[in-house]
C-alpha cells in the first residue's frame, strides 16, 4: 500500500513537473511580447527595454522557468499584465465560483448516473433500460452550451424561476448563489452523466455474470440483495475511474459553461485572460487547472484502494481472478 | 420419500432463430437422491453436470428454460415462487462450486461472506452472525487463531478458499449439498484433503450429497450410487460399486478404460480415448446419442431411441446392447 501511493505521488509530480513546461514551452514559442502588449506598438524601444528588463524577460529562459516555479511553490504569484494585480488575487474569488460549481455538477451527475446505470442493468433488454440507454444517448449528443442556452430559455425567461446569468456572489446568501450556480450545474452534469450511466451499465453488467453473485445467489439472497451487496461495490472500480476522467472535462466544459451563464469563474477569466494576451494570468491558471486534474487522478487512485483490497495489501498479479 | 426427486427434468435453449425449435441441454434426466444419501453424476465436460446441478438450485442462467419436475421434499423447485426458492437456496440446499478462485468476492472479507446466509436464513444478530461463521470456518478447517475470518479471499490458497465456500454453503445446516466439480481446480494433495473434508460433513451433519465430477476415482470415493450422464441423458445409473465393477452402457465402460492408472499400460503408451466429441445440443442423432462414438452400435442404436428406465437402486443402462458382465 505504501509504495502504491509513493508510486502514484511521484506519477503526479511527473506529471505536473511536464504540464509545467509544456505550458511554458509553448508560450515561449509563441509570438507576443508581453512588454509591447502593455505599453502599445506606439512606444520607444528604449522604454520597452526597460519594461522587459523590470519583468525579467531578457533573463534566459530557463532561468525565468525555474523562478516562475519557484516562486508558485512558495504560493508567490507574478502580477497580471492587464490588471496589475498578482494572479493569486484575480483567481481566489473566482475559484469561489468554479470550484462549487465543478462540486455541484459532479455531485448532479453521479447521483443521476449511478442509479439509473444499476436501474437498466438490472432491467436489460427491458423497457426502463430502452428508455435509459435512449436518454443518455440523448444525452451525450447535446452539446452542454446549448443545453445551457435552452435551460435558460425555460427556465429564465419562460418560467422566470431561476436567473438567467450572473453570480451574485456568495454575500448574497447560499440560496442566491446555489440558484445562480444550478442552471449552468445541470448543463455541465447532464452529458456527464449520460457518459457515466452507460459505463455504470456496462460495469453492473460484467459483475453481474461473475461467478461470486452466483454464489450470493446460491446463499439465498435475492437479485437485488446480491446486487447490492455484492455486485456494486465490485462495479465501482470503472465507475470512478471514468469519473476521474471525466473531471477534466467538467474543468473544460466549465469555461465554456462560464461564459454561457456569465459567471465570474476561473473559466471565464482564462478565457479573458486568452483574449487579452495576459499570458502571465494564463500560464498560472492553466498550471492550476492541470494540477487540480492531477490531484483527482490521484485521489481516484487512492479510492482504488479503498475499493479493492487487493490493492491494498499490495497483492501480486495472478492471486486475483482468472479463469 | 426421496430427499430430492428428480423426475424427467428437461432443459432447453430457445431457438436460434425466430420459429426454429429449442434445442434441449437436458433431456429427461430423472434422478433421486436419499436423505443422508451420496450420488455422484459423471460424464465428459458439456454432458449437462452443472445444468443438472443449476436446474437443481433454480440458478440456471438467464434464457434457459426447464421442464419436468425437482421435488426438494416433495415440494416442486421448478414452480416455487422465486422468494420461496431464496428461503430454500442456502436454508435447505446449497452449493459448492467448482472455482475457488472466481466463487469468492475479492472485496469483501471470508468472514462476512460465511455470515450472510445465516443473518439472513438464521436471523441472526450481527455478532451471533459473526461468531457462527467463526465456528463454520473452525469446522472446514480454516482455523480463525490461523486463518483470519477478516482475510480477504485473495490472502488465502486455492485450498483455503476452497474450504471458505464450503462453509458458506454449509452455514446453515442445508439437507442437500451440491458439489460441482470441488476439487477440479486444486492441486492433487489438496484435492484429497477437500474430499475427506466433504466426506466429513456428509457423515456428521447427516447431509445429502450431490457429488458432480468427471473423476470416477472422485465419485467412487464419496458416492454411493452414480448416474453417468451423455449429452444431457442419464446412460447408465446404479450403485457405483457395481457399475464401476462391471458397467454395462459402452460409455461408461469408454470413461473407466480412458482413467491414467498407473498400475495398468506401460509408460509411453498412450491412454485409451473416446473417439470423437460430445455431439452438441440441436445436433443429436434421433436414437443413442453415443452411437457415432460407439464400436457396438447398429442400424436399431441410431434410429431407436433407449430410456434408461427409473433411477434408483437397480443397476440400469441405457443401451440396445449393453456390456456383458465379465463371466
Amino acid at each position: 500500500m505504501a509504495w502504491f501511493l509513493v508510486k502514484r505521488a511521484l506519477a503526479l509530480a511527473l506529471t505536473l513537473l511536464a504540464a509545467s513546461l509544456l505550458v511554458f514551452g509553448v508560450l515561449e514559442v509563441l509570438p507576443g511580447d508581453p512588454a509591447l502588449l502593455i505599453l502599445g506598438v506606439n512606444a520607444r524601444e528604449d522604454t520597452l527595454a526597460a519594461l522587459r528588463e523590470s519583468m525579467g524577460l531578457d533573463q534566459p529562459a530557463l532561468w525565468r522557468y525555474l523562478t516562475w516555479i519557484g516562486d508558485l511553490l512558495r504560493g508567490r504569484f507574478a502580477d497580471s499584465l492587464t490588471y496589475d494585480v498578482p494572479v493569486s488575487e484575480l483567481l481566489l474569488p473566482r475559484l469561489a465560483v468554479s470550484g462549487p460549481l465543478a462540486l455541484l455538477s459532479l455531485t448532479l451527475a453521479v447521483a443521476l448516473a449511478l442509479p439509473l446505470g444499476v436501474l437498466a442493468a438490472a432491467r436489460r433488454g427491458r423497457i426502463t433500460d430502452t428508455a435509459i440507454m435512449g436518454a443518455s444517448q440523448i444525452g451525450i449528443a447535446v452539446p452542454n452550451f446549448w443545453l445551457g442556452i435552452l435551460l435558460v430559455l425555460l427556465f429564465a425567461v419562460s418560467l422566470r424561476w431561476l436567473p438567467a446569468g450572473g453570480f451574485p456572489g456568495w454575500d448574497a446568501g447560499l440560496g442566491a448563489g446555489l440558484a445562480a450556480l444550478l442552471m449552468p450545474a445541470v448543463a455541465l452534469a447532464l452529458p456527464q452523466a449520460a457518459i457515466l450511466t452507460r459505463v455504470t451499465r456496462s460495469a453492473v453488467l460484467e459483475v453481474l455474470g461473475e461467478d461470486y453473485m452466483r454464489t450470493a445467489r446460491a446463499k439465498g439472497l435475492s437479485r437485488g440483495e446480491a446486487l447490492w451487496r455484492h455486485g456494486l461495490r465490485n462495479a465501482m472500480i470503472p465507475v470512478v475511474t471514468i469519473m476521474g476522467l471525466q473531471f477534466s472535462f467538467l474543468l473544460a466544459g466549465t469555461i465554456i459553461i462560464e461564459n454561457v451563464f456569465n459567471l465570474p469563474g476561473v473559466g471565464r477569466l482564462v478565457f479573458q485572460a486568452i483574449s487579452q494576451r495576459d499570458l502571465v494570468v494564463v500560464r498560472d491558471v492553466v498550471v492550476l487547472l492541470a494540477a487540480t486534474v492531477g490531484v483527482v487522478n490521484f485521489l481516484v487512485d487512492l479510492s482504488y484502494a479503498l475499493l479493492d483490497p487487493r490493492l491494498r495489501h499490495g497483492a501480486g498479479a495472478g492471486s486475483g481472478r482468472h479463469g | 420419500m426421496a430427499l430430492l426427486d428428480i423426475r424427467d427434468l428437461t432443459v432447453t435453449r430457445p431457438g436460434a432463430a425466430p420459429g426454429a425449435p429449442p434445442a434441449p441441454l437436458l433431456d429427461g434426466v430423472s434422478l433421486t437422491l436419499d436423505r443422508g444419501g451420496a450420488l455422484g453424476l459423471v460424464g465428459e465436460s458439456g454432458c449437462g453436470k452443472s445444468l443438472t446441478a443449476l436446474a437443481v438450485m433454480a440458478l440456471l442462467p438467464a434464457g434457459l428454460r426447464a421442464g419436468g419436475s425437482v421435488l426438494l421434499d416433495g415440494e416442486d423447485l421448478l414452480t416455487a415462487s422465486e422468494r420461496r426458492l431464496c428461503a430454500l437456496r442456502g436454508r435447505r440446499m446449497a452449493m459448492v462450486f467448482q472455482e475457488p478462485m472466481t466463487a469468492l468476492n475479492p472485496v469483501r472479507t471470508i468472514g462476512d461472506q460465511v455470515a450472510e446466509g445465516p443473518r439472513h436464513h438464521l436471523g441472526l444478530s450481527r455478532r451471533a452472525a459473526r461468531e457462527h461463521a467463526r465456528a463454520v470456518l473452525d469446522r472446514v478447517g480454516l482455523d480463525p487463531a490461523r486463518v483470519s475470518p477478516d482475510s480477504y479471499p485473495h490472502a488465502l490458497s486455492g485450498g483455503q478458499r476452497q474450504r471458505a465456500v464450503i462453509a458458506i454453503a454449509v452455514a446453515c445446516g442445508p439437507a442437500l449439498l451440491i458439489a460441482d466439480e470441488p476439487t477440479t481446480a486444486l492441486d492433487v494433495a489438496t484435492q484429497a484433503r477437500i474430499l475427506d473434508l466433504i466426506l466429513d460433513l456428509v457423515t456428521d451433519e447427516g447431509l445429502a450429497l450431490l457429488m458432480i465430477s468427471h473423476d470416477l476415482g472422485v465419485v467412487a470415493e464419496t458416492a454411493r450410487d452414480m448416474a453417468v450422464m451423455y449429452a444431457g441423458r442419464i446412460v447408465e445409473t446404479g450403485p457405483t460399486a457395481r457399475v464401476l465393477a462391471a458397467p454395462r452402457h459402452p460409455y461408461t465402460a469408454g470413461l473407466m478404460a480412458a482413467r491414467p492408472q498407473h498400475d495398468r499400460g506401460r509408460p509411453g503408451q498412450p491412454l485409451a480415448a473416446i473417439p470423437g466429441v460430445v455431439p452438441p445440443p440441436g445436433a443429436r442423432p434421433p436414437g443413442c446419442a453415443f452411437a457415432d462414438r460407439c464400436a457396438r452400435a447398429d442400424a436399431v442404436c441410431r434410429t431407436r431411441p433407449v430410456l434408461a428406465g427409473e433411477p434408483g437402486g437397480r443397476h440400469r443402462a441405457a443401451c440396445h446392447h449393453p456390456v456383458e458382465p465379465p463371466a
